[in-house]
């Protein structure tokens, strides 16, 4: 409920994620200091609980990831990561069960192939595919949530900024 | 190929005549020598139209969906009974898609198939005759896969096999996967090892290649839709690229942004991806040569390379291989996949 509140129900522009010291970095600038906007897809049983637990045992990664929660990884329509390309993210993750542990018993196994055939479409594109990731993370890994977030936001950020797909009408 | 018309006609017309079927879709020959139009016969004497040329370049299956979804504006109020469908390899894969998708039934359709000798493509015989003052084009009498070219300099007689276009050349099935009955024809002979070769020419490119070379294709793109029209994999009633539906997000800009021509193919790619059946109308009714079957070829090759050997459309009650999953599927790697 509270989440959609204040939703203006059109998709916004990132604003610049904040550095390491809270302030914010030029996104336009690859430069030492500039860190990238990621946008995490968890899903709602195993990796948004994971999410929940770094949170919890006062786990320190960094705070580029901005989290939407759904409720299968298999929910995830292609399209969402595609929308969030273009509007300005570095990076995407997909965040689900650990395959055989789905909520719904089977949803992160048709994920995993949708997933790497829509990956290997970006990559014939023309997209990093270091940039769009499918990472496993259960509820109880709290620290791996935290080294996957922490290593993708390294990997992105050695990439640089992504101007690809990027909608040219923001 | 000239016996197999005469005794498709001949077929055509007596099941109209007894009233097993309603109507057959077919070919007519174009305005010019190098068209050749779908078209739908309902009498006997319409039948007489009908031809297979060797421009008969449309997949047809996409009117069987006027003709028998009963929502569609284009049917009227009768019932559409049968109709029977002139098929070669790719219309029959078609058709099979159609029913696997639950889109046709069974008993909707008879198909009258005939054994492809290829298509002819029109860039390819207009190197070696002027097409623009040809009369007509039609079969030779000596059978087999020959063609002759009538122009105001004389006739030119060309074998499909020198002309034929580059989906035919990596078709693996001129037969028809599917046919209640099967009228000869001349099946080009199919050679799987070059399903696939569409795909050479990117193998030596870079990401960075690649990109520029799909922003420029991308650019082009007028988003007519011709290639989601064709497509008898794109086959729902509602489409999520006509964002004017209601309550409905609205996915796709409709100014001209290179970005969402970008995400309407990749998506559109997608959204067909192990239900395509290779027959490259994408690519044929692109108005502005988006090279749209090197796209579904690297998708096949792909599910080839990560799940299973597949080739859809082959029978009508298949699973998609991304409607599916097994537990052995590789995992993503984090670093991508090559």
């Amino acid at each position: 409920m509270l989440l959609n509140q204040n939703c203006p129900g059109e998709g916004q522009d990132l604003a610049p994620a904040p550095g390491p010291d809270g302030a914010g970095s030029p996104r336009s600038e690859g430069g030492e200091d500039w860190t990238p906007n990621l946008v995490g897809f968890c899903c709602n049983w195993c990796s948004y609980a994971g999410a929940d637990l770094a949170g919890i045992n006062r786990l320190q990664y960094p705070p580029n990831l901005r989290i939407i929660r759904v409720l299968c990884s298999s929910r995830v329509n292609p399209m969402f990561i595609l929308r969030a390309l273009q509007k300005g993210a570095d990076g995407v993750l997909v965040a689900g069960c650990h395959p055989g542990d789905c909520h719904y018993s089977t949803g992160n196994y048709y994920t995993r192939r949708r997933f790497h055939i829509f990956q290997r479409h970006l990559e014939f594109f023309g997209l990093d595919p270091a940039r769009v990731q499918l990472e496993w993370v259960s509820a109880a890994e709290g620290k791996r949530f935290a080294d996957v977030v922490t290593e993708m936001t390294e990997r992105v950020r050695k990439l640089g900024p992504n101007t690809r797909f990027r909608s040219n009408l923001l | 190929m000239k016996d197999t018309v005469q005794k498709l006609r001949r077929r055509s017309e007596k099941l109209l005549r007894k009233g097993e079927v309603q109507r057959v879709l077919g070919w007519r020959p174009g305005r010019l020598a190098w068209q050749s139009a779908p078209t739908v016969a309902e009498s006997a004497e319409e039948v007489q139209r009908l031809e297979v040329g060797p421009f008969s370049a449309a997949n047809l299956t996409k009117y069987l969906i006027d003709i028998v979804r009963p929502e569609h504006p284009a049917r009227d109020e009768e019932p559409p009974g049968r109709t029977a469908v002139w098929a070669r390899g790719c219309d029959a894969r078609a058709i099979n898609r159609l029913i696997a998708d639950g889109v046709l039934d069974e008993d909707e359709v008879m198909v009258l198939g005939f054994s492809c000798p290829g298509i002819a493509d029109r860039e390819r015989v207009g190197e070696v005759v002027d097409l623009a003052g040809a009369s007509c084009t039609c079969w030779s009498e000596d059978g087999g896969d020959s063609f002759v070219v009538h122009t105001e300099a004389g006739e030119k007689q060309l074998q499909i096999s020198e002309v034929v276009a580059d989906r035919c050349a990596s078709c693996t099935h001129p037969e028809p996967v599917r046919a209640d009955e099967h009228f000869g024809g001349a099946a080009r002979t199919a050679d799987g090892e070059v399903r696939f070769f569409a795909l050479d020419e990117y193998e030596d490119m870079d990401e960075g290649e690649r990109y520029e070379f799909w922003s420029r294709q991308f650019a082009r793109c007028i988003r007519c839709y011709a290639c989601r029209n064709v497509c008898p994999a794109c086959n729902c009633t509602e489409c999520v690229f006509d964002g004017d539906l209601p309550d409905r997000p609205d996915w796709l800009g409709k100014a001209s942004d290179i970005s969402d021509n970008q995400v309407y193919h990749i998506t559109r790619a997608f959204h067909v991806a192990g239900r395509c059946i290779e027959c490259g109308e994408c690519e044929r009714v692109c108005p502005v040569n988006i090279p749209l079957r090197a796209i579904m070829q690297k998708t096949a090759a792909d599910i080839e390379e990560l799940f299973e050997p597949h080739e859809a459309g082959l029978c009508p009650d298949e699973t998609p291989p991304l409607q599916a999953y097994s537990l052995d599927d590789p995992e993503v790697k984090e670093e991508g996949s090559t």
